[in-house]
């Protein structure tokens, strides 16, 4: 490595004296023992040495210079440096598949399966009408009194069919026990999905109202990757548990979520509010104590001028269940990303992945813009997804312009996709 | 020695002693200048009694007196450039050839400057290539004036990112095949240094101009090595991008250390990009720890330890 000193002489310099390690300088208390060639534009005259007790002032308090930045909270996240690190590499070890478990395959009943009957009831009502119309006309039965009186009847004909029908089939949804839904779920396997049922099936996931009594078949996808989607769902809330605590009035510069670590730089009103976040973190077994809360009065946003600043871990949530985890092919991921982009008004580009070989783990990335709620609600509807997909980074940023309430926020997710090699 | 660093508002020094083979680093500490340490003060009788005095305070807080001096200063003082040869010239022509290269290039202030070539290791290519630094004769003056009232003599005068390039070859023991970079991260202005192959490549000085842009402000050469590794920088600060590809490694400190962008650098964990603790296996006897004493807090001392490598062997 080239090693400068600009007091030696101009000119080209020679190489062999640069590379030349002595001693001189390292002795104070001795005479040196050979005298280094150096430039005379700066070496002081040998003039006796100055006697400190004359001239010298005496020695001055050393100021503090200004750190605002808690020491032990930066020596804490330092040292924690390692430990994220061998966080990451046994996250992305390669890891051996494992066999599936034994239970069947079980499927939940939806209510909306049985709203082909009612549709099929009522269709049958229109054709008899028209065709009782037809007959009526070519009898000559078709004057306005006589209509009148057809349709009247008619209608109280087919209302109290439909009518008892539905009732029939609400008190056989009531009465369906649980064997009954597995047997409907397994049928609803064996049929090929299309891309429209995989849409639908997003949002009933999200929406529905008897999710906790769902239950979920054998995955398709080793134990090992299914950790890593588990992990990445728990980031995702995490994000979205966070950006929940911010002022709607604040402006965020960014918020990531890498590991095991949220960090974010947030501009608030004032301390109280700054406090206010910082009991968040501190106040539930959610989160560790932080690493960083820097809290100071920059000024920078004339309207939020207290800037937040943290480093904070995140305590893992206990596993989920690992069943009911599907293998998507990458088109039927893209509509599962892109429906649930829909679901929440986000924008969003088209799914990147990043190599065609399904046999292998890929990196893939979700980016987007969205208002605040809505990138909140995108966060929580990929986090309902039992798919081979794991959120690796959450990266939200936003452009300071405007409070949270009214900004656009860039979201980008860092993912993996993880094969079926079960 | 007493080792010297100087950024534009602080100075940080330390003092190393070498005792029957012991290498002791005895003090590291820093102090405020009272006027900053910028290219436009080079004539401001402040700066040179800013200089003045805390030279003078350094020697008050020296645990042992001394007075051989070792300084690091920034790379704006400095004009640096690449320059080739053809081989088989004389040294004679060789120093010739630069010097009217170096005089070309620096225009009617050549004059006024020190000049210096110093040889690079080759590359490959026919042509064997030399880094001419230049600096005003001024500087040299003021540091002049500046070290008398303390009887200090400097005889060592380094660019602080080399410097600190020389700290991290040594404590991270970076191999000679390796391609990386040092990047100092100023609160507005950045230098880079790229060294190939044990060898110094480019010195880049760059600005972010905007929240997703960068400007590049000075350049060594027209290589385009050191803007691939900012275009890389630019990519991870704006999420656009999760590592780096420009480089095997890229090592980051600041003079800075309150700076909101250095400390948000530091919450990144990108694979190839770190920053140090150059005391870690060196403790000083009094350390400075008012700003903290985790590695974003000891980084701000590379470059001194950088000085104190040059006194010190392999294996130390």
């Amino acid at each position: 490595m080239l090693r400068l000193n600009l007091t030696n002489k101009p000119g080209l310099q020679d190489e062999k004296e640069l590379a030349k390690i002595d001693l001189e300088g390292l002795t104070p208390g001795r005479p040196p023992e050979k005298q280094l060639e150096v430039s005379e534009t700066l070496e002081t005259p040998d003039t006796p040495a100055v006697q400190p007790e004359v001239l010298l002032p005496p020695p001055i308090e050393e100021e503090k210079p200004i750190q605002p930045i808690d020491e032990d909270l930066f020596k804490l996240a330092e040292a924690n440096l390692d430990l994220i690190e061998q966080a990451e590499q046994e996250e992305f070890a390669p890891k051996q598949p494992s066999s599936p478990p034994d239970e069947p395959e079980v499927k939940p009943v939806k209510v909306k399966q049985h709203y082909p009957f009612l549709r099929y009831g009522l269709f049958a009502a229109v054709i008899v009408v028209i065709i009782g119309g037809l007959w009526a006309y070519r009898n000559g039965l078709l004057t306005k009194e006589k209509v009148k009186e057809t349709i009247q009847v008619a209608t109280e004909t087919v209302s109290e069919t439909v009518s008892e029908q539905a009732t029939d089939l609400v008190k056989m949804t009531e009465g369906i026990p649980d064997e009954l839904g597995e047997k409907a779920g397994e049928a609803m396997r064996i049929v090929p999905e299309a891309p429209g049922q995989i849409s639908s099936r997003v949002s009933d996931v999200v929406q529905s109202a008897r999710s906790a009594r769902r239950v979920f078949g054998p995955s398709e996808i080793p134990i090992e990757y299914i950790q890593h989607v588990q992990f990445g769902h728990d980031r995702l809330q995490v994000a979205a548990e966070v950006l929940t605590q911010f002022p709607v009035a604040s402006n965020l510069q960014y918020l990531r979520v890498k590991n095991d670590k949220v960090s974010f730089i947030l501009y608030v009103k004032n301390e109280y509010e700054a406090e206010q976040i910082k009991n968040y973190f501190i106040g539930g077994n959610r989160f560790q104590t932080p690493e960083v809360f820097f809290i100071e009065r920059t000024g920078k946003i004339a309207d939020n001028p207290v800037e937040i600043m943290t480093i904070v871990r995140f305590n893992t949530l206990a596993p989920q269940d690992s069943k009911g985890y599907k293998y998507f092919s990458d088109r039927q991921l893209s509509q599962y990303i892109w429906q649930a982009g829909i679901q929440s008004k986000v924008n969003m580009d088209p799914l990147q992945i990043s190599n065609r070989d399904v046999s292998i783990i890929r990196s893939a990335q979700i980016v987007g813009n969205g208002s605040t709620a809505n990138v909140i609600q995108l966060l929580n509807e990929l986090s309902s997804i039992r798919d081979n997909m794991g959120i690796g980074v959450i990266s939200i940023t936003s452009t300071l312009y405007q409070p949270l309430a009214r900004t656009l926020l860039d979201y980008k997710l860092s993912t993996f996709i993880y094969p079926n090699n079960i | 020695m007493i080792c010297i660093s100087l950024s534009e508002e602080f100075v940080r020094f330390g003092q190393l002693i070498n005792t029957d083979g012991d290498y002791t680093i005895e003090i590291v500490r820093k102090r405020t200048l009272s006027t900053p340490f910028t290219p436009e003060n080079i004539t401001n009788p402040e700066l040179s009694s800013a200089l003045q005095q805390v030279f003078q305070e350094i020697r008050a807080d020296l645990p042992v007196p001394d007075r051989y001096v070792a300084l690091a200063l920034p790379a704006e003082w400095f004009d640096l450039n690449r320059q080739g040869v053809d081989s088989g010239l004389s040294r004679e022509n060789i120093e010739e050839a630069l010097n009217w290269n170096a005089k070309k290039r620096l225009g009617p202030v050549a004059d006024q400057k020190f000049i210096q070539h110093y040889l690079l290791q080759r590359q490959g290519g026919s042509d064997q290539e030399y880094l001419s630094v230049s600096y005003f004769k001024d500087l040299g003056k003021l540091f002049l004036n500046a070290a008398q009232p303390s009887g200090f003599n400097i005889h060592i005068m380094d660019v602080n990112i080399l410097s600190a390039a020389s700290a991290l070859e040594r404590l991270e023991q970076i191999g000679s095949d390796e391609k990386w970079a040092v990047w100092l991260v100023g609160e507005q202005k950045h230098s880079l240094l790229v060294i190939d192959s044990g060898e110094f490549r480019q010195l880049v000085r760059f600005e972010f101009s905007d929240p997703e842009n960068y400007s590049i402000l000075s350049s060594t050469s027209s290589d385009d090595i050191g803007e691939k590794v900012i275009a890389g920088i630019n990519g991870i600060r704006t999420f656009e991008a999760e590592g780096l590809s420009a480089v095997d490694r890229l090592y980051y400190y600041s003079h800075e250390v309150d700076s909101e962008f250095f400390n948000m650098l530091l919450t990144y964990d990108v694979e190839n990009m770190k920053t140090i603790d150059p005391f870690e296996n060196h403790k000083p006897v009094y350390s400075y720890e008012d700003d903290g004493n985790g590695v974003g807090a000891m980084c701000q001392f590379i470059d001194l330890m950088g000085l104190m490598i040059r006194k010190m062997p392999e294996g130390v």
